[in-house]
């Protein structure tokens, strides 16, 4: 069980994102608002593939947030169920600079 | 690979006042979700934010929503929704109204407007956030509390609940629906049917407030609320008419346990003539 707890090590971070390479090809990005966060669970609850876990630090708001484990989908369940929009599932070549 | 930060913004952030979130709910609370199942609803009916839609609701947590969405609104004062919904309609039959507001609104201090403006047949889709709860302002038990649980305002035990499925079938809605906050994926599909109906159409969207009412009363996060909400939805069964008797359509709720049988579906779609 600690090897799923494990962080994704291809994390791109900046102050509010945290953004994954999520799907098969890796051509998704499974991005997390930490500034939404509200650090309720409920997108580990619903998560059918056990790719997320949350957080032992807080964020600058004061709550915990998710931390994806390599194991994302990007099925879209987490965007769908999270109250505070603080979820969202890109393509890589529209976000790419 | 390098990612431009500033295109990261949420998928239906179109949909949404970025400047106004993070919204001012609680943790767990179900608004959020069920405000993106109504931004996808009408997405999915076809709608243009800009011309076609407007969206008004009353007074309470659920009032706010009408601030976080990207749709020309109104934030009515408490209880009239339903007569300001009215009159948006008569003075302009061409858009499409949404009223989404609490259960204290609709049914406690607005209960009247509702039956009339259910049986006037007016043209609009109201959504109840169905929560049980007076969230805003404490907890106090509202229309829709459960017996033998526990509120700041409850002295012994609470009455019974109103069934709104059954109340807005015996006022004459012609669309009626009830589904809970977990069916992210039933839920915009059905919303889109009731916006395209013609007439009255009323969805009775059972959600929770984990934070006041639930902490209380058997469902203390949202995670567990979720799944709680996932094991006691029943789908009802239309091919047996009795599914429309009120002890079928009724909710059920254990204070230890949180809901135990929450009968979801359709209860009634039928066209009406002659009304707008």
């Amino acid at each position: 069980m600690s090897e799923l707890n494990n962080q994704n090590e291809e994390v791109i971070s900046n102050e509010r994102f945290d953004t994954y390479p999520a799907s098969k090809r890796k051509d998704r990005l499974f991005v997390i608002d930490r500034m939404r966060c509200k650090g309720c669970s409920i997108c580990v609850s619903v998560c059918p593939y056990d790719a997320l876990f949350m957080s032992k630090k807080k964020s600058t708001n004061g709550f915990i947030y998710p931390i994806e484990n390599g194991a994302c989908k990007a099925c879209k369940k987490c965007l769908y169920a999270c109250p505070d929009f603080a979820l969202s599932i890109h393509k890589v070549e529209e976000v790419n600079k | 690979m390098t990612i431009d930060f500033t295109k990261l913004h949420h998928n239906f952030e179109t949909s949404l006042t970025s400047k106004m979130l993070p919204t001012i709910w609680c943790s767990g609370c179900s608004l959020g979700s069920n405000l993106q199942s109504i931004i996808r609803g009408a997405k999915q009916a076809g709608y243009d934010f800009d011309h076609d839609i407007v969206m008004i609701s009353g007074i309470g947590c659920t009032g706010r929503a009408s601030g976080y969405v990207n749709i020309d609104g109104f934030h009515t004062t408490h209880g009239r929704a339903l007569p300001f919904a009215t009159g948006v309609k008569n003075g302009n039959p061409d858009l499409e109204v949404i009223v989404f507001s609490g259960d204290g609104d609709l049914f406690a201090i607005g209960g009247n407007h509702f039956i009339h403006t259910a049986r006037r047949g007016t043209d609009m889709t109201v959504i109840c956030n169905n929560n049980s709860t007076y969230g805003l302002t404490g907890g106090q038990a509202s229309a829709t509390s459960f017996e033998d649980t526990v509120t700041p305002t409850t002295i012994g035990k609470n009455d019974k609940p109103f069934n709104l499925v059954d109340l807005a079938l015996g006022a004459g809605a012609t669309f009626v629906a009830r589904y809970t906050t977990a069916q992210y994926n039933t839920l915009p599909r059905v919303i889109a049917q009731a916006m395209r109906h013609d007439g009255f159409a009323f969805i009775d969207l059972v959600s929770g407030c984990p934070a006041i009412y639930g902490k209380r009363n058997g469902y203390p996060t949202g995670e567990y609320m979720i799944k709680n909400f996932k094991e006691a939805s029943v789908e009802i069964d239309t091919s047996d008419p009795s599914y429309l008797l009120s002890e079928n359509t009724a909710i059920e709720f254990d204070r230890k346990v949180g809901y135990t049988k929450i009968p979801i579906g359709i209860f009634r779609s039928s066209t009406m003539e002659g009304k707008f």
